[in-house]
């Protein structure tokens, strides 16, 4: 594991080094200056609902200084089957306060740095994000490598600590006047304790200990290692039809591997004053290797891990979305008003877990925007 | 595992080298001729917040995550 992690340290700085030492010129990314306020409402027939609101504003600085910032909250409501057996609260409620401050900077035509600062605030769960990246154009802009790196430290009901840090490396290709082609492989380690401190679990015992059932809390290991690879796909199909395509494989060492598949069409119509769009998702993941749905356990043999958590199990998830976007152009600010709605439904299936196989969502969302 | 990471890294190295090879193989692309590239419906940076938003709700009830830029932070709803 150390020697993992000392590669990938290793492999991050030299790319890192690479793309600040001998970036080429280049044209910089586009510079906007937007505000956006957006509503949504999750739905699942699993008693949860959530209720989620976001302000967000990027401003252009002359000088090749974007600055960003935005305020997310969500109000969860619950009353779920799981939650009830596993948490012994018939109903909760809770509020996430959550932010993020960004800045990114064009130190010369082709190369971008950035970093960003994103807090996350729960009653029993505080998380301090950090981020930074360095993204360089090569090849007369048509070859793009970026790093992106991330430190994030996290409280579990105020004292429990979750260090997590991770590196991305970001590529993206101009294959022709139509397409690009993306490429990006993630590495990131977490430690702390990470289990849920509001789940158990039953050890059903034999062997004559006397008690032939224990309860005790869920217990996973307290570090993990975990990778994603993303390939995408972005083309104009015409002048008016846009795709994108993407496809993501993990993979982690507590043996949970997934795979993950994307696709969305997008169409421009009324002189690119309407754009509406259709999404597609699947996902599908392994449980990690010492899930189980039931522990019969012979004493003293207790297992090192045991979980029943159903998000750490077999599970596979399908949604579709339909978006639409309608922009009126403002004269005298110089600026679009933008409005959007989206409806999504997403199908989640946890075919070895009993108190729930499956729950079926629905998310709306209403926003408005105002770009320059 | 380090395995995996070595793969990885060697599929992204593959990837900067065929992207490499394809644009210098190719013919440069002229400004008129990036109009469909840069349109806002091919920007993978347009409407942070609804992506970040979307990253969220999946990071919070999918045990995978990473490769996709940033979902905030916070447990979520499970």
């Amino acid at each position: 594991m150390a020697v993992a992690a000392a590669a990938a340290r290793a492999a991050v700085v030299g790319v890192a080094a690479a793309l600040l030492a001998t970036a080429p010129a280049g044209g910089p990314a586009t510079a906007a200056t937007r505000g956006a306020a957006s509503s949504s409402v999750y739905w699942d027939d699993n008693g949860v609902t959530v209720v989620s609101s976001t302000v967000a504003a990027q401003v252009a600085v002359p000088g090749g200084l974007d600055l960003d910032a935005a305020y997310d909250t969500d109000v969860i409501t619950g009353a779920s089957v799981d939650a009830v057996t596993t948490a012994s609260r018939a109903t909760w409620n809770e509020v996430r306060h959550a932010g993020r401050l960004g800045a990114r900077y064009t130190p010369k035509p082709g190369l971008e740095v950035g970093a960003a600062y994103l807090p996350s605030f729960e009653p029993d769960y505080w998380s301090h994000g950090f981020s930074a990246e360095a993204h360089a154009e090569w090849l007369d802009r048509r070859l793009t490598t970026g790093l992106v790196a991330g430190l994030s430290l996290d409280r579990v009901q105020r004292i429990v600590p979750i260090r997590t840090v991770w590196a991305r490396l970001e590529l993206g290709a101009v294959l022709d006047a139509r397409t690009v082609a993306t490429l990006a492989y993630e590495v990131g380690r977490a430690w702390g304790r990470l289990s849920s401190p509001y789940l158990w679990v039953e050890l059903h015992l034999t062997g004559g200990v006397g008690a032939d059932l224990r309860t005790l809390r869920d217990t996973v290991p307290g570090e993990k290692l975990r990778h994603a690879l993303v390939a995408g796909v972005r083309r104009a199909l015409a002048p008016d039809w846009f795709a994108r395509a993407s496809y993501r494989f993990y993979a982690d060492d507590w043996g949970l591997r997934s795979h993950t598949g994307e696709v969305e069409v997008s169409h421009v119509v009324f002189d690119e004053r309407v754009t509406l769009g259709a999404t597609a998702r699947a996902y599908g993941q392994t449980g990690v290797r010492f899930w189980r749905r039931r522990y019969d356990v012979v004493w003293p043999d207790l297992p090192q891990y045991f979980t029943t958590d159903k998000l750490l199990g077999p599970m596979w998830s399908v949604g579709a979305g339909l978006r639409s976007e309608v922009r009126f152009p403002w004269r005298a600010a110089g600026a679009d008003l933008v409005f959007t709605s989206e409806v999504w439904a997403y199908a989640q299936t946890f075919p070895d877990y009993a108190p729930l196989r499956a729950r079926h969502a629905i998310v709306g969302s209403l926003g408005i925007a105002l770009e320059l | 595992m380090r395995r995996v990471l070595a793969t990885g890294f060697l599929v992204w190295a593959l990837g900067v080298g065929a992207g490499a090879a394809a644009g210098v193989g190719c013919a440069p692309l002229r400004p008129w001729e990036r109009g469909l590239l840069a349109h806002r419906c091919m920007d993978p940076r347009a409407r942070p917040e609804a992506r970040r938003a979307r990253l969220h709700l999946l990071t919070a009830r999918e045990a995978s995550r990473g490769g996709e830029g940033e979902s905030g932070g916070g447990c979520g709803c499970q």
